[in-house]
């Protein structure tokens, strides 16, 4: 269609069509997630979930791993639920607003602390509820990231060292929906022996053909991957191997440290920010070490250019404003209870990781070349089969 | 060159060796076709050849194996990436990466090519097997012809001099199979590879073979023209069998070939038709109307119309995706219709369960391995009469008389393709339901097991039951059916009798109708016994 009507979300700064890098889009995801942590208030959360699932709607791929990114929003749903309700076995926070009381079930005294039932109060509903759908955005933040980027094309981003755990991992995760299918293949040969398909029993004689299934799936995949020449060219000495590996280990752990004291998960930001250099340090070093014997090629690995740059910026101006902004405002008290405040500046702010869509270009369509009608049906057949 | 010195092998938990002493050598550039019973040694050949046997499976090997002068005793499987390119059964099982062009990079980025050239040889590749459409395609939406082609492109990239490929065909349907078989001819021509390949279709490959070997069930292997192969051997596609039945010299091996001897026969038979193998009808089994089905995004059905008799032996045709398996599944219950209705015997299978389903309606899968669940065959027996709620030996009973001489103790996944088949149909066939549904039964089978197969099917439709298969198969077809029904896009397209939609159509049209047409023969068998009538 040469002259198609511009559309509002087509990148207007770079109009090519390729994969952003994946590890932009991370990182992007990872920003988002940070401003999340950050904050309790629920518009504020609200807005970022909003930002992430646009973002995700209009640059995620066609490709089949592109559709995980529902279940991860209903996994934070679930999440938002259960924490909310988690508050009939912890109820005690200071306020006043009780909203119903219920019969109190009195634990020994070695459950101090704990309490189920009691007095239900607004409050404590409110900040569970605050609580939840915080952890349930971090989540879909990951989630956006995975229909992102496939976790294919971020293991060409993967530096040669890690390639192998990187592969175990991808291999896994192809595994999963395979197990599913097998699954459901067992359950409805279940059913065509005139078996009942639920309980105990029926679930436990399934399990072993699902599992030889893919026993024989992983030897086949090994088998094949090392006629393909997998692990051919691999001479290093013994003791620098195990070398890169500690440091890249170490430097994993670190920035694994120092995401999570961003992330909030410890009391105090700066640790984090002192791990998360160290981590950095330790890996940049162990990847250069491995990368002076790396002996596998990439073919059209991603590149990192300006449109990478700017992604990962847009959500950093967000992320610097929100420090700045007031404690009311980023965690609203919830005693006495009283909507959210916002300040116009920082919320602003995390809009504009929005502009992620007019920075990146446009995936490549997998299924160009397709009608609608083959593009599926040959899959479904055999997963019905 | 490959060379086989003096290779024995045995399985470990084998009592006898599965290749005895072979000796033989494979010439460059040459298209060879591996042929032999299941179980014979077949995969273990074509596993020799890059050293995936023994190093993968283990055993006791003696002998040697060359390629190109690089010993399998002296390299692993990995050492041969660059030279033998392995293509397996279901690529699906090999496929490492998820979108084609990754996954046709794959072998270089182990082999540490430089990037320019890795490039310039996966625009070649995408280019030879015509896949520039689908670079960009995740692999899990392709095809069965599509993925075949992948794979094959994702070992030819390191510029290997052999490939070696385990059954390409048998998932396929015809077209598909067309579009693999003629690619590996344009390879050999082209390039001047050698491609080593096994395969149970014959009817397919025979004539795009130079050399045959034969695997034998004594483990005696040997090498040959195809003409002097098949003038004894005794696994033959059908024009083989045809041209040895009638006696023509030398043995035809394509229908080009029997075409022009078969002008005489043709007129031999001018006044003989095929036997009719209707049985009468007694009885409505199944009832579809209007019958429309979704999934989401797309319609796999729509608008079916159909009623089945017994006594019928009907069989789905249509390519991979047309609905067959679909369709099936919806006459057994296991998906229920988005519109219109399905009966079978005047009941909704969607509302039947348990006992009450398997005395009506069986379906023996695509896998046969997915119905069965325990650890020998005895176990898996007594299992199904306690499911059937019959006599305790009812099940073996029938296994027995579908297949004889498998020991009871035997771990159901060690069967072969064949056995695995039986003892699912017998475990169908023991709640004695009049209706039987098979997916892809032959998918696997050697022509022995197919013979079986036919035999007992034919014995089936004779008893009464309502037999309704979907197949690739067109030989299986010409054998077995009484009706056709050829599906694309989830409709119906021609539904008739067996020998006038198979002789009518291009594609799913069987040899020996290709060669005697426009007469409408279908079988070997029916000529033969046609020309016994005339004597």
């Amino acid at each position: 269609m040469p002259s198609a009507p511009r559309r509002w979300h087509k990148p207007f700064v770079f109009s090519e069509t390729r994969f952003l890098h994946s590890g932009a889009w991370w990182l992007w995801a990872i920003l988002m997630a940070a401003i999340a942590a950050g904050t309790t208030n629920p518009i504020y959360l609200f807005s970022i979930i909003f930002v992430v699932l646009t973002v995700v709607k209009y640059r995620k791929s066609d490709a089949p791993w592109s559709k995980s990114i529902k279940g991860f929003i209903y996994a934070g749903i679930l999440i938002v639920v259960i924490r909310t309700f988690l508050v009939i076995i912890t109820p005690d926070i200071f306020g006043d607003t009780v909203l119903f009381t219920l019969p109190q079930i009195d634990l020994p005294s070695i459950f101090a602390g704990i309490k189920i039932g009691g007095a239900i109060k607004a409050n404590t509903l409110y900040f569970s509820f605050k609580q939840g759908l915080r952890f349930a955005t971090i989540l879909i933040c990951i989630g956006a990231a995975q229909s992102l980027a496939s976790p294919y094309r971020l293991l060409k981003s993967v530096p040669a060292a890690l390639y192998e755990i990187g592969l175990a991992i991808i291999v896994a995760m192809t595994f999963a929906p395979q197990l599913a299918q097998d699954a459901k293949r067992v359950r409805e040969a279940q059913f065509l022996r005139g078996r009942k398909i639920n309980g105990i029993r029926s679930f436990t004689k399934a399990i072993v053909p699902i599992l030889e299934g893919a026993m024989e799936r992983a030897l086949n995949l090994a088998s094949s991957m090392d006629s393909r020449g997998y692990g051919r060219k691999v001479h290093q000495t013994k003791i620098k191997k195990t070398t890169t590996n500690i440091f890249m280990l170490l430097g994993l752990l670190g920035i694994i440290f120092g995401l999570s004291g961003l992330l909030g998960v410890f009391s105090q930001a700066n640790i984090g920010l002192l791990n998360l250099l160290i981590g950095l340090t330790l890996a940049i070093f162990s990847l250069f070490l491995a990368g002076k014997n790396a002996s596998r090629t990439k073919y059209r690995a991603d590149r990192w250019e300006i449109p990478e740059v700017l992604v990962v910026f847009t959500p950093l101006v967000g992320l610097v404003t929100l420090k700045f902004s007031e404690a009311s405002v980023l965690n609203p008290p919830t005693s006495p209870l009283s909507l959210p405040q916002i300040d116009f500046v920082s919320l602003s702010c995390i809009f504009l990781a929005l502009f992620a869509i007019f920075f990146s270009p446009n995936p490549p369509k997998s299924y160009k070349n397709l009608s609608l009608n083959s593009k599926f049906s040959l899959n479904l057949e055999k997963t019905a089969a | 060159m490959i060379t086989f010195e003096n290779v024995t092998f045995k399985y470990n938990d084998a009592d006898f060796s599965i290749l005895e002493n072979v000796n033989l050598t494979i010439p460059s550039g040459e298209l060879v076709l591996v042929v032999g019973k299941t179980g014979s040694g077949k995969s273990t050949f074509l596993g020799l050849i890059n050293g995936l046997v023994p190093n993968f499976s283990g055993g006791n090997f003696s002998g040697d194996v060359k390629v190109f002068d690089r010993s399998i005793r002296d390299f692993q499987p990995r050492d041969f990436a660059d030279l033998v390119g392995v293509v397996k059964q279901d690529p699906r099982s090999s496929f490492v990466t998820d979108n084609v062009e990754d996954e046709i990079a794959y072998s270089m980025e182990q082999l540490g090519i430089a990037n320019d050239t890795m490039r310039r040889r996966v625009e070649e590749v995408l280019d030879l097997l015509g896949l520039n459409e689908l670079r960009n395609r995740s692999l899990s939406t392709l095809s069965g012809g599509q993925r075949q082609r992948v794979a094959i492109a994702s070992v030819l990239t390191t510029n290997p001099k052999v490939l070696v490929l385990d059954e390409p065909t048998s998932a396929l349907d015809p077209s598909a199979a067309e579009e693999v078989l003629s690619i590996l001819q344009r390879l050999v021509h082209d390039l001047g590879l050698t491609v080593v390949l096994a395969e149970h279709r014959l009817e397919r490959v025979v004539q795009y073979a130079d050399r045959v070997i034969v695997i034998d069930q004594e483990a005696e292997v040997y090498a040959d023209r195809p003409v002097n192969v098949f003038a004894s051997s005794q696994i033959a596609p059908p024009v083989v069998e045809l041209g040895r039945n009638v006696g023509w010299h030398p043995v035809p091996l394509t229908v080009r070939d029997a075409r022009r001897f078969a002008e005489e026969l043709r007129i031999r038979l001018e006044k003989s038709k095929p036997r009719n193998r209707n049985n009468p009808a007694t009885q409505k089994v199944v009832e579809i109307e209007n019958l429309s089905f979704n999934y989401p995004n797309i319609r796999a059905l729509r608008n079916i119309n159909l009623e089945i008799n017994d006594g019928e032996i009907v069989c789905l045709m249509g390519r991979n995706g047309s609905g067959k398996s679909t369709l099936l599944n919806q006459i057994v219950g296991l998906l229920s219709p988005t519109s219109g209705n399905v009966n079978i015997l005047g009941k909704k299978p969607k509302e039947l369960t348990g006992i009450e389903l398997i005395k009506n309606v069986g379906l023996v899968p695509q896998e046969p391995t997915d119905l069965l669940l325990s650890d020998s065959v005895a176990k898996e027996c007594q299992a199904s009469d306690k499911d059937a709620k019959v006599i305790p030996g009812t099940t073996l009973e029938i296994f027995e008389q579908l297949i004889s001489s498998v020991s009871e103790n035997t771990h159901p996944r060690d069967l072969s393709e064949g056995e695995k088949l039986s003892l699912a149909l017998s475990i169908v066939l023991a709640a004695k339901p009049p209706l039987i549904l098979l997916d892809e039964p032959t998918r696997g089978l050697d022509y022995s097991a197919k013979k079986i197969l036919v035999h007992n099917l034919q014995k089936l439709g004779k008893k009464k039951h309502t037999i309704i298969l979907a197949t690739h198969d067109v030989e299986l077809a010409a054998e077995v059916a009484t009706r056709v029904i050829l599906l694309a896009d989830g409709e119906i397209v021609t539904d008739g009798l067996a020998n006038e939609v198979l002789s009518s159509s291009p594609m799913f049209s069987p040899q020996v109708s290709k060669v005697m047409a426009p007469a409408h023969w279908l079988t070997v068998s029916d000529v033969v016994y046609a020309l016994e009538e005339l004597n």
